[in-house]
């Protein structure tokens, strides 16, 4: 973790490493697991709505024939994102903690890079789904004053490591002290 | 019922009778909001709705009014050191305590029925994550503006005022210091506004998703229009074969009419809502007072600014004026909530508008435009659906789907003028986005309210080496276009680092 240095006091910006040299930690990979899980239960919630859609006759004549290639896509969908998609999510998910920022990047193809200043940071939730709980893992979301769309959420991360991440948050969130705007 | 003082601490205090004409107002909004439950008994049949006419509507008549009477006998508050105290509820009691210190925002709002009595409505405004809205209707003026200035004095010195403290109240104007600045809109200005927003047709325009949501209420209404004087108006013009020239300028007359209506109610409306607008500023605190009927005060500290949109659509770019509104709470805030945390400035001139910008403390922008490639995947993207859109609907008419090819050369240039009207601007202590296509939007975000910040490089502004740049504040988001990915990076980098050593308050 980086300390930052601050010259001239509270008007000047320091000098912030580039994030890209930073050391960027990976999550667990178990995580894959978590994200498969994911994908087959949308796909299976998707193939049921498909069913019932057709078992009500909603489809013109040729109707099976629609179900069927739509399930078709589905099943290639489904086979893609298992086998190509999970594994990439988990390799190019990311995060940094540093002494006043906490950065999350994911995506390959679909590059973004989140950011939240520490004192910006209002709570902190450790949260375990089922499959989560079954493998070990947590996700830490870190709550601002943006309404949940500037919300930042840390994925597939050790138990351990989630809750080491909040105590270290925690302690450096109690450093931090407001003056009045 | 004796108006009780402030000092009298510690005790609780009921409201005016008067006040149950707010309860029975506040629950008739949330009977109409419950609306789609009587489409199944409208559409069960002739007897049901007889049934509903003759004994479900006055049985449910009776039924508010005593529960409204019960509410109001149930609703009690109380002042004491630096908190207030509120039990409200009949059968599900509800007790609030709200310290002084989470009061975001005091107001005062006199509807015309409390003014007739001297009554006023004392809304309180709460901070943290469930930003709740607390309303004490029915007390009078006097008290309210006394514990909206013990709130106000508690804020700044951390202890109760006693009732002659000195802080501003929106009651008792006499006797004050001359504001730093003030600003009073004319009735004529307050008009403009009701051409510059048209209101009332955006209320029409909502109104419609909710009538053809209900086949049955649509049939209602046809067959109530069939029997309309208009549209028999309409038959009789048929019958005597009148020229298509002569009904389309009937048409052309009848919609001209119906515009000019629809201005009129829109400047009426206006007018009720923002008549007699004065707005004052002393120190860090901007206040109005406006309207005509119910008399709304509401009131802004400079702090607790998160964000100032400035737009001037087509109508005020005709008439050259701007409205002005900074936003102050977190988005998602819905209803009473969500208005409340605007402080709107309807109407301002170039020049007024310039005085108020510096004493907003906004910079003088220098605008930066958006990479020419946006112009390419917007007209690409749009113009895709657009076509396809066309196509699609075409052949539905019979006619050849390629006609709707031209329509990429329309959204080419719908594409191109919002381009050109798109602008960033950022220094130290703002960030600024510009964007219109007749008229214009600028909506400045003050860097230190930042919450979280997002660079995001979909796959083809990641194939040009450009990004798009996320600003949260608790206001909303602000994004920044098709930056070049270095510039962005940096600008993120710096935006950053002077939030995290930021001390000021982001709230």
């Amino acid at each position: 973790m980086n300390d930052v240095n601050v010259p001239g006091g509270v008007q000047a910006v320091p000098a912030v490493p580039e994030m890209n040299d930073e050391p960027w930690q990976a999550v667990s990979p178990r995580y894959v697991h978590v994200l498969r899980m994911a994908v087959l239960g949308n796909a299976l919630f998707l193939a049921a709505i498909l069913l019932a859609v057709f078992w009500v006759r909603a489809f013109p004549e040729g109707g099976n024939l629609i179900l069927a290639g739509c399930l078709a896509l589905l099943a290639c969908g489904t086979v893609a994102m298992l086998v190509f998609w999970a594994p990439r999510r988990v390799r190019f998910t990311r995060f940094l903690l540093r002494a006043l920022d906490m950065n999350l990047r994911t995506g390959l193809w679909w590059r973004k890079t989140v950011s939240v200043a520490i004192n910006r940071i209002q709570h902190m939730t450790i949260t375990q789904g089922p499959v989560e709980r079954l493998l070990g893992l947590s996700c830490l979301t870190l709550y601002t004053a943006g309404g949940a769309s500037a919300d930042l959420t840390l994925p597939g991360l050790e138990s351990e490591t989630a809750q080491h991440l909040k105590a270290q948050l925690l302690l450096q969130i109690s450093n931090e002290n407001e003056e009045p705007g | 019922m004796r108006t009780k003082s402030l000092d009298d601490e510690g005790q609780w205090h009921r409201v005016s009778v008067i006040a149950t004409f707010y309860f029975l107002l506040r629950s008739l909004r949330q009977l109409i909001r419950a609306w789609p439950a009587l489409v199944p008994l409208i559409a069960g049949g002739e007897r049901v709705r007889e049934l509903l006419w003759y004994f479900g509507l006055p049985a449910l008549l009776v039924l508010l009014l005593v529960s409204v009477f019960l509410y109001f006998w149930y609703f009690r508050y109380r002042i004491e050191r630096g908190r207030i105290h509120i039990q409200s509820g009949v059968i599900s009691r509800h007790n609030l305590n709200l310290d002084f210190e989470r009061v975001q925002q005091a107001d005062i709002l006199q509807p015309f029925y409390f003014r007739l009595f001297g009554l006023a409505t004392l809304s309180l405004e709460s901070a943290g994550s469930a930003q709740q809205e607390v309303s004490i209707p029915g007390i009078s003026c006097e008290e309210a503006g006394r514990i909206q200035s013990a709130i106000q004095a508690y804020r700044k010195t951390g202890q109760m005022a006693q009732k002659t403290g000195s802080a501003h109240s929106d009651t008792c104007p006499d006797g004050e210091a001359l504001p730093d600045y003030e600003l009073r809109l004319s009735w004529t200005d307050v008009c403009r506004y009701g051409l510059m927003h048209w209101g009332l047709l955006v209320a029409l325009a909502a109104l419609f998703p909710v009538l053809q949501s209900s086949d049955v209420l649509l049939e209602l209404a046809i067959s109530r229009l069939e029997e309309t004087v208009l549209v028999q108006w309409a038959a009789i013009l048929r019958e005597q074969q009148m020229t298509q020239t002569a009904i389309l300028v009937a048409g052309f007359l009848i919609l001209l009419l119906a515009v000019l209506v629809l201005a009129l109610f829109s400047m009426l409306a206006a007018l009720l809502r923002f008549g007699h607008y004065h707005l004052t500023q002393r120190g860090d605190q901007y206040r109005y007072r406006a309207g005509i009927g119910t008399v709304r005060t509401r009131s802004l500290r400079m702090h607790k600014l998160q964000q100032i949109v400035v737009t001037q659509g087509a109508v005020a770019r005709l008439l050259r004026r701007y409205s002005v509104s900074i936003s102050k709470v977190q988005a998602g805030a819905e209803g009473a909530a969500a208005g409340s945390s605007r402080f709107l400035i309807p109407v301002l001139t170039a020049i007024s508008l310039e005085q108020l910008s510096g004493r907003l403390e906004l910079p003088r922008p220098r605008w930066s435009g958006v990479d020419i490639r946006y112009i390419a995947w917007h007209t690409i993207t749009a113009g895709t659906a657009v076509v396809l859109a066309l196509a699609l609907f075409l052949q539905a008419m019979g006619q050849p789907g390629w006609w709707s090819l031209p329509g990429y050369a329309v959204v080419f240039l719908c594409v191109w003028r919002y381009w050109s009207c798109l602008g960033i601007f950022q220094d130290q202590s703002w960030l600024a986005v510009k964007s219109g296509f007749i008229g214009s939007t600028t909506a400045w975000v003050p860097v230190h309210k930042m919450q979280k910040i997002m660079l995001s490089q979909p796959p083809w502004l990641k194939a040009w080496g450009l990004a798009n740049l996320h600003v949260w504040t608790a206001a909303g988001r602000l994004t920044l276009p098709f930056l070049a990915y270095s510039g962005a990076a940096a600008l993120r980098d710096r935006t950053l680092a002077q939030v995290a050593i930021s001390r000021r308050r982001w709230y």
